[in-house]
């Protein structure tokens, strides 16, 4: 199966997400600062990354991450992807696209300006904010798969 | 090269990408505008609603068996498009998709009235203008089609 992480303007919580289900971070403490900013994928998107399928790895069972990130609109993505795979004639149940999206989008816009004026590290930086105040929903959401 | 998803994109997916389509099938007629009649009696023309942006719809299989779509993507059709070809090549279906963007010959006409009769819900206004704006977009949407078929062909 595939696991597909779809974040908003950013990697920074499709990534938290998607370490958690490889075993990367545990989902029963709270990751430092540094353990996020050193994640694959962790940082915010430009234009032409979006939509982008960056691979994470594979989980236990052999599952492939990957990790996506769109600039807005996510549903309509949800939407595009399950239509392509029954055009296709895949099962639906080969792939899984779970949104993690920040409860206030205009963080991630505000870290996008930061990252375009070249502040990348600040940017990183309140990306792991973000990532830890909403740890406990991602690590739930990889939970209850 | 037969057997493609040839998939036609645009704003809201119920006007120039559901015309485009119809000229692909030959629903529509490739030498001449059609009529106001011609374009409502497509099932999707000026009829998506928001609801139904990112859904593939099926318009039908031309005559090398290449399966024929329409998608309303609003503003995200490039990325749109990374996403599903990213998915299509983890099931190496990539070569399979053509995605066709539209948006390039809607007119202002158009875009007035798809927003009035689709965003605002005054379709009675709207749907007028739009059909006007779609007849003079008519020649553009013909040439995207055949250049279209050609590479298809070929």
């Amino acid at each position: 199966m595939i696991y597909l992480y779809l974040g908003q303007n950013d990697l920074c919580l499709p990534a938290t997400a998607a370490s958690v289900q490889l075993g990367l971070l545990m989902s029963t403490s709270l990751p430092a600062y540094e353990d996020l900013a050193r994640l694959p994928h962790f940082r915010f998107v430009e234009k032409e990354d979006e939509g982008v399928l960056c691979f994470m790895g594979e989980d236990r069972q052999g599952n492939k991450i990957y990790v996506t990130s769109v600039k807005g609109h996510p549903d309509l993505f949800i939407r595009g992807v399950g239509s392509l795979l029954s055009a296709c004639q895949i099962p639906l149940q080969e792939m899984m696209v779970i949104p993690c999206i920040a409860e206030n989008p205009q963080v991630s816009r505000l870290c996008r300006i930061i990252t375009l004026l070249g502040l990348k590290e600040s940017a990183t930086k309140l990306g792991s904010r973000v990532a830890r105040n909403r740890f406990s929903e991602l690590a739930a959401t990889h939970c209850t798969k | 090269m037969a057997g493609k998803k040839i998939i036609y994109h645009c704003y809201g997916g119920a006007h120039s990408s559901v015309t485009a389509a119809a000229i692909h099938l030959g629903k529509l007629p490739a030498e001449k505008t059609p009529s106001d009649e011609e374009l409502m009696s497509l099932n999707l023309f000026d009829r998506l609603t928001k609801d139904g942006h990112g859904q593939l719809h099926f318009a039908g299989v031309d005559e090398w068996q290449n399966q024929i779509y329409s998608v309303g993507c609003r503003n995200v059709g490039k990325a749109m498009e990374r996403l599903l070809s990213g998915v299509a090549e983890m099931f190496a279906q990539k070569d399979q998709l053509i995605f066709v963007d539209t948006l390039h010959c809607v007119t202002m006409k158009m875009r007035i009235g798809g927003y009035i009769s689709r965003q605002l819900g005054l379709i009675k206004i709207g749907r007028p203008i739009v059909l006007q704006g779609t007849q003079e977009a008519y020649p553009q949407l013909v040439a995207l089609v055949t250049r279209i078929r050609n590479e298809v062909l070929r």
